[in-house]
């Protein structure tokens, strides 16, 4: 291996590193819309998730009519940013199954012993780790945004079937992508706890 | 590569070298984990970077499918504590883990999930007390490279424009259906 490619390598490590710890939520976007292939790239990212026994159980809608965002976010407490944002992303997972006809990439889950109701833990953390790789390829587009919504959650339902989604997917997350106005930046800052009051070596430590 | 790629490229890998892992990329990748979204903030997590042997040797026991975790450098076990949106953060808290792995060059593969049949066995070995669950077990070291990807679904089949069924699917479906004609 060359020099060349070890300063490649650095470069690498460097960007990974700082885009992860200086992404913060933001929810005051300017206008700027945000182009249709990065939007996919940033969406190709998130396909490219890990998933357990490559289920892949996820869908994702990118939002940008005014119409449909207002419809979603109309009487929520993230309704303001969500309606003003140029993109929202919605995260559906496939929470059923029916395991003769879905496609389940490389695997067959037919034979697999995984119980059905053990499906469902993996479905909410498949498309969490989607929903975050999805956020962390934004901002390496310099893209800000603000996760917001669960599974469940008591509008899970309604949104649901504002995005016409087949019965058997459910909104796990929703995501609003947009520039974050420049001198609000880091308006929304939060204290983050340090690294030795969340980690231990070799034991749980409280 | 710049950080797109790497992103994209991310595989698991289940083979490691014997080289080890210096202790401060460790530090710097559980660091990654720390500050990943947190609904309300809350920062519901506690991670446990196991490098013992026999620990690994000891939490390998439960399950098949985990045995590689003997050969790997190091893991980084995620415990979440009970609360609405454990799972939700301890995933995307996971999800930094394998990608700043990603960053500092060093291969991963994220084992085991949230409420398993040996959820409470694993929590015991590591002496998590009540309240804390297992949410991951991430695996890592350095590695060859060797693993094929497994297929994915392309961006097509899971992507749509402002509805599930986008009326460009629809249309798609005329169009082609007129073609067919």
């Amino acid at each position: 291996m060359g020099e060349e490619f070890k300063v490649e390598e650095e470069k690498l490590r460097r960007t990974m590193i700082d885009i992860i710890k200086q992404r913060r939520s933001e929810r005051k976007f300017s206008d700027k819309p945000i182009d249709k292939e990065i939007l996919k790239d940033i969406v190709d990212c998130a396909r490219l998730a890990p998933t357990a026994f490559d289920v892949q159980p996820w869908h994702f809608v990118v939002i940008t009519d005014p119409q449909i965002k207002n419809e979603i976010a109309k009487g929520r407490s993230w309704e303001h940013f969500v309606s003003e944002c140029p993109a929202v992303v919605a995260v559906l997972g496939q929470v059923s199954f029916n395991r003769e006809t879905t496609d389940f990439g490389s695997k067959n889950l037919s034979t697999m012993k995984l119980a059905d109701h053990k499906v469902l833990p993996y479905v909410v953390m498949d498309c969490c780790t989607a929903t975050e790789n999805l956020i962390i390829a934004a901002q390496v587009y310099g893209i800000d945004s603000c996760w917001v919504a669960g599974y469940p959650e008591r509008y899970t339902k309604s949104i649901c079937e504002i995005l016409r989604a087949p019965d058997d997917y459910e909104l796990i997350n929703l995501v609003a992508l947009g520039y974050a106005k420049e001198l609000e930046k880091g308006a929304c800052n939060e204290v983050k706890k340090g690294l030795n009051q969340v980690m231990s070596f070799n034991k749980f430590e409280q | 590569m710049d950080v797109i790629e790497a992103i994209k490229q991310r595989k698991s890998e289940r083979k490691y070298l014997s080289k080890q892992i210096p202790q401060e990329i460790l530090l710097d990748i559980v660091d990654c984990a720390r500050l990943a979204p947190t609904a309300y903030n809350i920062q519901p997590w506690k991670f446990v970077l196991v490098t013992n042997q026999e620990t690994k040797e000891k939490m390998a026991k439960f399950s098949s499918w985990g045995k590689f975790l003997t050969q790997s450098n190091a893991a980084i076990v995620v415990f979440g504590a009970t609360s609405k949106y454990m799972v939700e953060d301890c995933s995307a808290a996971t999800e930094n883990i394998l990608l700043a792995a990603t960053g500092h060059g060093i291969a991963s593969c994220w084992i085991s999930g949230y409420d398993r049949p040996y959820s409470k066995d694993i929590a015991q070995i590591l002496g998590a007390p009540e309240g804390w669950e297992l949410v991951s077990i991430i695996s890592l070291g350095y590695s060859d490279d060797r693993s094929v990807r497994a297929r994915k679904k392309s961006l097509d089949q899971v992507l749509s424009f402002e509805k599930f069924e986008d009326e460009g699917d629809v249309q798609k479906a005329l169009t082609s259906h007129r073609e067919d004609a």
